[in-house]
């Protein structure tokens, strides 16, 4: 009965909230006031399928979704992205009959590492896929071996972990648990021979503190790793990218299936496997998966095509606070070609709460841009100084970057100067006030 | 004369980007005309690099705290040489954990300290993620940064930074944050303080020129994009808290 009315009211709140334009969380919170334990009353899918970690959550998820729904799987899954407890309260009573069974296949969650605990204590996934570990947000999440500690509250002995065994640290999380299926990436065209990067988290081992070698890196501590004292290895994936050209976008997924990138990125092509791991693991086929995500072009916008004067320009959405999606941006960059202009935005360091942290630009490796391809790069925004006092002490010359304090000067000044390709490494919180000056391209 | 500023375990103890404080240093006593090189100590070292005028530990994760701590505490007795002949210890985020005479872990373990300050250090299981704003006794300009951390500090009578408008101090919000005796500086401000607090740089660098027997300069130049980087900073959390 109280489950009844929990159903009828979140409903009724959904219904209302998407009228309105209100948030997703809203029916959730006052359906567990009602039937606190409502979650795990509710008659769930045979596939409950969790993702998380640092990065790629929302891709992967969304390229999960849609290559499943292309299979002929019936699929739910937050996409309004609230992943907290309430946020997957809406989602699963908003897609049940009154009798509380959820009218689907696979019910997806994108988990926010943090919340993941409090999310499964009612119900446990049958597939916990986690991406990867690195710094992110750490305003927020402290350091990622806080993250894998939260993570680990809500590892269950019956849950299958679809982790990453290139990862040396979420790997830790299969660590005596039985039900593990790993995915990996071979050593390919791009990969380097040693992690790079300003800061090594992969230097020491994240179980004994022993030093670490790395026969190859994909990106940051991600890669080919072995614990010189401990003897702990790369597991040996039953997943993987076999070969990968970024230039010409294809990757080969176990040695058979093409991929064409749509998002020719290191993280894209990570994302991709870990989401075509989670489809085999729920009864999807190999290589229509494959078919499925060739092209697929992510619908978050995080690449933004515009004119600004004579430059053609590329928005790269960056995260602030995540140095790795600026490493692997300004690596793209780099990797480009032919003459360009950057400019690098740090107006307000998130969109979300108020903070003056800057910490996180002294994790980015600037002097990936110290290239003969990068002509000249531009810092704009509030934080602009701390921009260039990170500047500073990086190995491009003086004269090869400035200092334009005020994002519609920046603007102003490309508009009228130069006719080189124009990249803008910014985060969302950021974006707009450089696009909203610009002649956007349609998505 | 070349100066120099040992950094103690620089990739196990990394998070916050906090690298830029020895980097810092090493750029204001460049500027004030003395030659200075940064020596990596790594934990599989038996010896600290010996004649150091200054010794930097940043902040890692809780976990590479203990362990920093089992690999320091074989060198306990040549840092506190250093350190009372007037060599400069900056210990920032968990660095500043293994400095006092107890750690108890996150587990309630009881560990024995460096015993170079007298309090005695917790970690919890709850993160405090905080800006910060407060005074400094040593000079007149505010202190700003970033607190992140899990740990309280417990017996501090000498803070670094006094009367917090933001922020949580070394055991409650508002309170006195950070350690400071002598040469010996501590707090758990993350990443790089020394760009952040001009100030506190100059401070720091004058004590470095003064072990090595140097004049302190009329003038330790300081870039001007710290400087107006950390005006901005003030500025912004002085509009956050309302003063
Ligand atoms: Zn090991």
């Amino acid at each position: 009965m109280r489950m009844l009315l929990a159903i009828l009211i979140c409903k009724i709140l959904r219904f209302v909230g998407r009228l309105v334009g209100k948030g997703s969380s809203l029916p959730g919170a006052y359906a567990l006031k009602v039937c606190p334990d409502v979650l795990s009353r509710a008659k769930l899918p045979q596939y409950i399928v969790a993702v998380s970690g640092s990065n790629g959550k929302t891709s992967t998820v969304e390229m999960i979704a849609y290559s499943l729904r292309s299979q002929g799987f019936r699929v739910v899954y937050n996409e309004e992205g609230s992943n907290q407890i309430e946020g997957v309260t809406t989602l699963v009573l908003g897609n049940a009959d009154l009798s509380g069974r959820v009218k689907a296949d696979v019910l997806l969650i994108e988990s926010d590492e943090r919340y993941a605990a409090k999310s499964f204590k009612y119900f446990h996934p049958t597939h916990f896929v986690v991406t990867n570990l690195y710094r992110d947000q750490l305003t927020r999440n402290g350091h990622p071996e806080w993250v894998l500690d939260a993570l680990r509250g809500a590892v269950y002995p019956e849950t299958e972990l679809i982790l990453n065994a290139d990862d040396p640290l979420s790997s830790t999380l299969g660590i005596g648990h039985e039900k593990t299926a790993w995915f990996g990436m071979d050593r390919c065209a791009c990969s380097l021979p040693a992690p790079d990067g300003v800061y090594h988290d992969g230097t020491y081992c994240p179980v004994c503190h022993g030093r670490m070698v790395y026969s190859c890196a994909h990106y940051n501590h991600i890669g080919h790793w072995q614990c010189t004292s401990c003897g702990r290895t790369r597991p040996e994936p039953a997943h993987r990218i076999t070969a990968a050209d970024l230039g010409a976008g294809t990757l080969t997924l176990d040695g058979a299936y093409p991929v064409q990138l749509a998002l020719r990125s290191i993280y894209n092509a990570g994302n991709i496997l870990a989401a075509y791991s989670a489809v085999i693991a729920c009864g999807g086929d190999a290589e229509k998966c494959a078919a499925s995500l060739s092209d697929y072009t992510l619908k978050n916008g995080r690449v933004q095509r515009f004119r600004l004067g004579a430059h053609e320009g590329t928005l790269l959405t960056s995260k602030h606070e995540n140095s790795i999606a600026y490493d692997t941006n300004l690596r793209y960059i780099a990797e480009q070609g032919g003459d360009c202009s950057v400019l690098v935005i740090v107006d307000a360091v998130s969109r979300k709460y108020f903070t003056s942290e800057t910490s996180w630009l002294w994790d980015i490796d600037f002097d990936r841009l110290n290239v003969p391809g990068v002509e000249h790069v531009y810092l704009s925004g509030r934080y602009c100084s701390d921009l260039a006092a990170r500047f500073e002490c990086t190995l491009l010359p003086p004269e090869k970057w400035e200092v334009i304090p005020e994002i519609p000067a920046a603007a102003e000044h490309l508009k009228a100067n130069g006719s080189e390709k124009l990249y803008v490494v910014t985060c969302f919180s950021d974006r707009d006030k450089l696009l909203n000056l610009t002649e956007k391209e349609a998505q | 004369m070349v100066i120099r500023i040992a950094h103690l375990f620089p990739d196990l103890m990394s998070l916050y980007g906090g690298w830029a404080n020895a980097e810092y240093l090493k750029r204001a006593i460049e500027a004030a005309g003395t030659a200075c090189e940064i020596i990596p100590v790594q934990p599989e070292d038996e010896t600290l690099p010996a004649g150091a005028d200054a010794f930097y530990l940043g902040a890692g994760t809780e976990r590479a705290a203990l362990y920093a701590l089992e690999r320091l505490r074989p060198q306990r007795e040549a840092l506190k040489a250093a350190l009372d002949g007037g060599a400069v210890g900056l210990f920032c985020g968990t660095g500043m954990d293994l400095l006092g005479t107890t750690l108890q872990d996150m587990d309630g373990k009881q560990h024995e300290g460096l015993s170079l300050a007298p309090f005695a250090t917790e970690q919890k299981n709850k993160r405090i993620t905080e800006d910060v704003l407060g005074a400094c006794p040593l000079f007149p300009e505010p202190i700003v940064g970033f607190i992140n951390k899990c740990s309280l500090h417990r017996g501090i009578t000498t803070p670094l930074v006094k009367d917090l408008a933001l922020g949580f101090g070394n055991e409650t919000e508002g309170g006195d944050e950070g350690y400071h005796a002598g040469t010996i500086f501590a707090s758990c401000l993350t990443g790089p303080i020394l760009v952040k607090n001009p100030a506190l740089l100059k401070h720091i660098a004058a004590l470095i020129l003064r072990h090595a027997g140097l004049e302190r300069p009329a003038e330790i130049p300081v870039s001007d994009r710290a400087e107006q980087g950390y005006a901005v900073t003030v500025q912004a959390l002085r509009e956050r808290c309302g003063k």
